[in-house]
Formats: structure tokens, C-alpha cells, sequence
């Protein structure tokens, strides 16, 4: 995946300055949800895995003038830095309750590679994921609720135009309309991201 | 003088699908496809293998935050 375009390696450019709120906080909205399900499938409760979203968020920002697009993606070294923090959650956990949970977490330590591929794909679906539905939520308060809905039901639920026309009282054309608008809307706004490859990199993978 | 478009024009259909033409034009062809069903189903085709609208239905699809 190519994470190393323009708008995205500007955004990670713009977050070795702590004070620049609006970076961190479109940084925070795009990949704590991807922590977030990645601790999950780990294993970690809901308030643990909060907590390692924070970890890894304080972890970037000590580190992230050290990050290097020529060696390497961005996601790949957030999920190395997510895996890292997840083993030493671990390994905490074995130290509090050691004699209880040392089986448990002897088999996750053995479980991860140095190099997790599983993680590293997790993340990226997760990311293509964020990204479509962070962009629908932008677009969406873009159109009237009846073009929306003519969109949703005609793209995302795949039900005949005609259909959706009689139900929301609008012509056949401007239900073709909006589902074409919307779905251009949708697209550019990614684009403008400059992430839109990731998207369709996680379907082929 | 005015020139009048075919509508059925696959590239302005292209150009529809895609939100590139102008208002008017955008609604000239909104009506026209009241009545050209060969219209709405080329738009049906071109759409369908639009790989946004694959990404659309598999990351949107029964998200309840959308």
C-alpha cells in the first residue's frame, strides 16, 4: 500500500509539532478506531484497549520525528509500535497476576512474530474501513436527508432505483443523481485524503 | 446559436456518473432519464463496475454510525 502520498505524509509531518491541535486530532480520528479493534481482537477488555490507544498515541508522539517514509509505511511502523505495546501489556499483566495468567500469555508472546503480518493486515483493513465511513460522515451533511437516502438505499443496499423513487417520492433521474453525486463526493473526498489506494489495495489482499 | 446534445451520449452518461458536468447539464439529464430506460440501465452497468461502489457497500453496509 502506498500510505506515503503527499496529504498523508503531510499530516505526519504536522504531528512532530504537539501543539498543532488540528493534526493530532484527524490523526486521532482515523487510526484510534484501527488500535482500537486491533487491541480488541487481541483480546484486551474495552477500558484496556482504550489504554493502549493512548500508549500508542504518546508512543508516536515521542517518535514520530524519527519515522521515515523510505523505510517503510507509516502503518506498518504504527502496527509495529501497536504490537510492541500489546506484548508489554501482556507482560505486564503476566507480572501482576504471575502464577495465573503465565500460560495465557506465554502462548500470545509465542503467537507474535517479530514481523506480525496479521497485525499489519488487520490495521490496513481496519484503516480502509475508517476511511470510507470517516468520509461518508463528512459528506453525508453535504446533500438534503432524501438525496442521502436515495444514495444509501440505491448504493449501499443495492435496491432498484424505481423502488427507492416511490418510496421517497422522488423521480427516478434524481435518484440516478444522487446516487451518482454522492458516490463522486465520497470518492474525492478520499482522494483529497490521498489515501485512496488503500482502499482498494485491503479488498485485493 | 444553440447545439443541442444527445443524450444518450455514452461520454456525457460517463460525465454524469461521475458529477463532472455542469448543473444544467446534470439536470437535462436527470429528466431524460425518466423516459430512456436503455439510458438508466447503461448507468446501472457503468456503476456496477465501478470499483467505489464495491468499496461503498462493503465498508458502509450495516454501519450504524453512518
Amino acid at each position: 500500500m502506498d500510505d506515503s502520498s503527499d496529504t498523508q505524509r503531510s499530516l505526519i509531518v504536522k504531528l512532530r509539532d504537539p501543539a498543532d491541535t488540528a493534526a493530532w486530532r484527524e490523526f486521532v480520528a482515523i487510526y484510534e478506531p484501527l488500535v482500537y479493534r486491533l487491541a480488541r481482537r487481541k483480546g484486551l477488555q474495552d477500558a484496556d484497549a482504550h489504554d493502549l490507544c493512548q500508549e500508542v498515541f504518546r508512543t508516536v508522539a515521542g517518535a514520530v520525528d524519527r519515522w521515515d517514509s523510505a523505510r517503510g509505511s507509516f502503518r506498518g511502523w504504527l502496527s509495529r509500535i501497536a504490537r510492541n505495546l500489546l506484548i508489554n501489556f501482556f507482560t505486564r499483566r503476566q507480572f501482576q497476576f504471575r502464577g495465573s495468567g503465565a500460560t495465557s500469555v506465554q502462548e500470545f508472546l509465542e503467537a507474535q512474530p517479530v514481523d506480525d503480518p496479521s497485525a499489519s493486515a488487520l490495521v490496513e483493513a481496519e484503516y480502509a474501513r475508517h476511511l470510507f465511513r470517516w468520509a461518508a460522515n463528512e459528506v453525508r451533511s453535504q446533500f438534503a436527508p432524501t438525496t442521502w437516502e436515495a444514495f444509501w438505499q440505491t448504493a449501499v443496499e443495492a435496491r432498484p432505483a424505481d423502488e427507492v423513487a416511490g418510496e421517497l417520492r422522488l423521480s427516478v433521474g434524481a435518484v440516478y443523481a444522487a446516487r451518482c453525486r454522492v458516490l463522486s463526493r465520497l470518492k474525492r473526498r478520499i482522494e483529497q485524503l490521498g489515501d485512496a489506494e488503500a482502499i482498494f489495495h485491503e479488498a485485493e489482499a | 446559436m444553440t447545439t443541442r446534445c444527445d443524450p444518450c451520449d455514452p461520454d456525457r452518461l460517463r460525465l454524469f456518473a461521475e458529477d463532472r458536468l455542469p448543473p444544467d447539464d446534470m439536470t437535462a439529464i436527470e429528466q431524460h432519464l425518466e423516459g430512456c430506460a436503455s439510458c438508466r440501465e447503461w448507468l446501472d452497468r457503468f456503476v456496477v463496475d465501478d470499483r467505489w461502489l464495491g468499496a461503498v457497500r462493503r465498508h458502509l453496509h450495516d454501519d450504524p454510525t453512518v
